[in-house]
């Protein structure tokens, strides 16, 4: 999987570049409006992450060249600016997803997964994990393919853990995620462990390991 | 008082007092005049009319017949008193009416006989004249006085137009949604000055407003990457194989940190572009819908805290406006309802057309109404609320023109809304 960074914050790309690569995507980088055109018309790549306060132009040309090129790489805008008008303007314009900076690496890499799922030709949109099936279409888990009845909670918690396999997932990121960014309570973050037992719970019984660690009070890890 | 009104009535009053007062000693002083004219007439009459008498009565052993009824002589004891002119009122023989007279009393000793002389001027014809002349003159002080009060009037009008047309011009100003004033030059040096005084204070103001709103505006906006970096890196040391449980503790409370900040920065970024009018799509949006989502949003923290939600009487309120905002103005009013309410509390909603109304349990006491929707200004001790909560309600309901209420009833904390 290639992915292609168009960022000018060194130490933010070195971040994404070192947990992307984890994942096993490729990483290509991009620091400024000129090599981010050049990379774009000369190469194709599964999903761009692309900054739209670049040095040189703006972030969103970037983008219309694509679609004017008629490239089918995958977008996800991530901008400091989280202007709805910017929002809708990015999406109208053919990008994938708009996530705001700060943002964590655990989101975004849940984020470049469900892009590259989407606009995968194959129609395989199953994420499997040892015996453990999720079905992104429809939104269903099964276990040794035997269907497994999750809440909506608890199926986003274990494809975002699973989306983050074999990494320590924050539980503050767990909570964003789970809650939506615009949530004005994050004041505690108690009711992870709810959704988690049960989720577990529900696993467990369906006869999967516990694939889920604590890890101290930081956060969880999805360990396959 | 209004500023006309009051000059005015201050040169109204003067000229009243003036006239009261000019009209009578004018009289007076006319009256004057008029008697010492008649006295010396009748001086003048009486030395011309002495030498007369005197030979008439030395030529014929009595005086001539005076053919009028004005001068009259007869005999009289010996009197010494000296000469004297009073005022009489006589009957008048042809009109049968009492007419006002100056009498001349004077004796005098022809051929050691003693006679009294009298000699009388009648001042009707006087008197009629003082009378024409005070009305006329009082007309003509009437006339002049009305004249000058409406000039004054006019005039005034006319030179403080300027200073009230500056007056409304400030009253309508706001500083936070207008440009500066711009002000109308007048021919009046001191409006001029006036005007030019308050342009530059509008001026500065609006700069300084401007300036501490693009202060906040990119203070929060720079902070946004190096705060990515620092999430960034914090995530990528949850990661590494040796942390000891000390360490993870450590980096879960800097997470915890990060993220405040991160929510802060959001909520001041969105109190800006509020405040810079960057929600102007509007739709048909259901605050009945919006509550019962959040509620459902909500439903672990209000279960946690056992609180007690009523919802009743439920109608809905569909309203034209900026489905975000509205979202954003429910979920303040409901995230502080619960995070300051107390364990086992109640929250109570209430939704019609016209209004929404939150109440909820909390401390015993009221809320200070007039530092409530100020920033940072906590009213708990609870360290994640971010003071920004009701700062963003009162922002989204002046922007929409909605009044916003909060009331302390029966134990209850209550913010009504209405549309």
């Amino acid at each position: 999987m290639k992915i292609l960074i168009v960022e000018d914050e060194k130490e933010l790309v070195n971040s994404m570049v070192t947990y992307l690569k984890s994942e096993n995507y490729l990483c290509e980088t991009a620091p400024d409006f000129k090599t981010a055109m050049e990379k774009v018309e000369s190469f194709d790549y599964d999903c761009i992450l692309l900054d739209i306060t670049l040095p040189g132009g703006n972030g969103l040309h970037v983008l219309r060249e694509l679609k004017a090129n008629r490239k089918t790489d995958g977008v996800i805008i991530i901008s400091a600016k989280n202007s709805i008008s910017d929002r809708i303007e990015g999406l109208n314009m053919g990008a994938d997803d708009y996530l705001t900076k700060p943002f964590h690496l655990s989101e975004l890499s849940a984020r470049i997964a469900a892009v590259i799922r989407r606009r995968r030709f194959d129609g395989s949109k199953l994420l499997t994990l040892n015996e453990i099936t999720i079905d992104t279409s429809a939104k269903t888990v099964s276990v040794n393919n035997k269907g497994v009845d999750l809440t909506k909670k608890e199926y986003d918690l274990l494809l975002y853990l699973a989306t983050n396999k074999n990494r320590v997932v924050s539980k503050v990121a767990i909570a964003e995620n789970l809650s939506g960014e615009e949530t004005n309570i994050m004041d505690n973050y108690d009711f992870i462990y709810a959704h988690m037992k049960n989720l577990k719970k529900k696993l467990s019984a369906a006869g999967s390991p516990d694939y889920i660690k604590a890890i101290y009070g930081m956060g969880y890890k999805f360990e396959v | 008082m209004q500023l006309l009104k009051r000059t005015v009535r201050s040169y109204f009053l003067y000229s009243v007092v003036m006239l009261l007062i000019a009209i009578p000693v004018f009289y007076f002083v006319l009256k004057e005049i008029v008697i010492t004219n008649i006295d010396e007439d009748l001086l003048a009459t009486k030395t011309r009319i002495i030498p007369l008498i005197r030979q008439s009565i030395l030529e014929h052993g009595q005086s001539a017949e005076f053919p009028d009824h004005d001068i009259s002589l007869e005999k009289a004891p010996r009197h010494m008193e000296k000469d004297s002119i009073t005022t009489i009122d006589e009957l008048d023989t042809t009109s049968f009416q009492l007419v006002p007279k100056r009498l001349l009393t004077s004796h005098v000793l022809i051929n050691q006989d003693s006679y009294r002389l009298q000699v009388r001027i009648s001042m009707t014809n006087q008197n009629a004249l003082i009378k024409s002349i005070i009305i006329v003159q009082a007309i003509l002080l009437l006339v002049l006085l009305i004249g000058l009060l409406i000039i004054n009037r006019n005039l005034s009008e006319q030179i403080w137009k300027p200073f009230y047309k500056t007056l409304r011009q400030l009253n309508a100003h706001k500083i936070d949604q207008d440009a500066p004033i711009v002000l109308d030059k007048s021919s009046i040096k001191e409006f001029n000055d006036l005007n030019d005084a308050i342009q530059r204070l509008t001026q500065r103001s609006y700069q300084a407003y401007i300036s501490q709103k693009e202060f906040t505006e990119n203070a929060a906006h720079e902070l946004q990457t190096p705060l990515a970096v620092f999430q960034a890196k914090l995530e990528l040391l949850m990661q590494s194989a040796s942390l000891s449980e000390e360490q993870a503790v450590l980096i879960s409370d800097m997470a915890m940190a990060a993220q405040r900040m991160s929510r802060l920065n959001k909520n001041l970024l969105l109190l800006t572009r509020i405040e810079n009018n960057q929600f102007p799509e509007k739709e048909r949006v259901s605050f009945q819908d919006i509550v019962q989502k959040l509620l459902q949003q909500y439903q672990h923290q209000i279960e946690q805290k056992q609180l007690a939600v009523q919802t009743d009487p439920q109608g809905d309120a569909l309203l034209e406006t900026n489905r975000a905002l509205a979202e954003m103005l429910v979920s303040n009013l409901l995230s502080n309802a619960i995070r300051h309410n107390k364990e086992g509390g109640m929250i109570r909603v209430r939704l019609d057309q016209q209004r929404l109304e939150v109440a909820n349990s909390g401390q015993a006491s009221s809320l200070p109404a007039d530092k409530l929707y100020q920033r940072f200004q906590r009213n708990s001790t609870d360290s994640n609320s971010l003071g920004l909560g009701l700062e963003i309600v009162h922002k989204i309901c002046l922007i929409n023109h909605y009044a916003i209420a909060y009331t302390f009833e029966g134990g209850l904390h209550v913010f009504t809304i209405r549309f």
